[in-house]
């Protein structure tokens, strides 16, 4: 896959995903826990900002080649180091975390978020291979 | 269905004829099986050429300039590219999986899933072999048909 296709398809596509997550989010937690607060117009620019935020460590999985196994696991961990200390920094120094429980907390709900997309997508994925294993034979089956 | 044999006198004149209804994806099944197990190959081991057949060859493999086809113990180099591999044999359950590689779907074990969308292709002879995830859909649609199953 070259560059151009990885950030389009990849890159782009986590960006929009991102931004109208971290927009529901905002929006359903803010009418839960705070339904009086209101905002200026630069509030809409946070999710755009966080949303590009968690999205550019996903350069890190882009290769010319196609990845062995173990570099796309090596690569995921390093994707996941990043996005904590990309997201946590940013939060840190704009002094949104109040505390180191907060940023544990945080960090730990990034980690379990990212750990069930990709458990999710492993059990479709052998869901798939189950199906395809089942026709496979049927196949071979009718052929011999 | 009815299945009659015949006997010929010469080898040139063999040939299978399938009288059916309608084209059913078994006819094509058995239509490919047919052909796949006709047709043979000559390919190169040592400074020797052999010859050997087409249902024989788990997997072509392209490296660097040259392709190879392998079977269950042996690797022989072949004078074509993978892409006219690819096309010649396509009607014979040969499919391509990744950009070095064109399996042989009734040499196929099973798959298994390997990270980033991708499978791993499990041979009869037990090598692996990574399914790009570019050919997934295809793949699946040669063994599954022309339902989607999850893409």
């Amino acid at each position: 896959m070259d560059f151009k296709t990885f950030f389009v398809k990849r890159v782009m596509m986590s960006f929009f995903v991102s931004v109208t997550c971290i927009s529901v989010a905002m929006a359903l937690i803010g009418m839960a826990f705070e339904p009086n607060a209101r905002f200026g117009y630069e509030a809409f620019l946070s999710p755009v900002l966080f949303g590009t935020l968690a999205s550019l460590p996903l350069m890190v999985k882009y290769s010319k080649k196609e990845l062995s196994p173990k570099q796309i696991v090596a690569r995921s961990v390093i994707h996941l180091v990043l996005l904590e200390a990309v997201l946590l920094s940013v939060l840190w120094f704009a002094r949104l975390l109040t505390g180191i429980s907060m940023a544990v907390s945080l960090g730990t709900s990034i980690c379990i978020i990212d750990v069930t997309v990709h458990l999710v997508l492993w059990l479709q994925d052998s869901r798939t291979a189950k199906e395809f294993n089942e026709a496979l034979h049927k196949l071979q089956k009718t052929c011999t | 269905m009815k299945v009659r044999i015949r006997e010929i006198s010469d080898k040139t004149d063999e040939c299978l004829i399938i009288e059916c209804v309608e084209v059913t994806p078994d006819i094509e099944s058995i239509r490919s099986y047919a052909l796949s197990k006709g047709t043979t190959l000559t390919g190169s081991r040592d400074d020797h050429i052999y010859q050997f057949n087409l249902s024989d060859v788990l997997y072509f493999e392209a490296f660097g300039e040259q392709v190879f086809a392998y079977t269950k113990s042996k690797g022989y180099a072949l004078k074509f590219r993978l892409y006219e591999l690819e096309k010649a044999y396509s009607d014979r359950h040969f499919i391509r999986c990744s950009k070095s590689f064109v399996i042989n779907l009734m040499k196929l074990e099973s798959i298994s899933p390997a990270l980033n969308g991708r499978f791993t292709a499990h041979m009869k002879n037990g090598e692996k072999i990574l399914i790009s995830r570019q050919y997934v859909p295809e793949i699946k649609r040669a063994v599954l048909g022309g339902t989607n199953h999850g893409l």
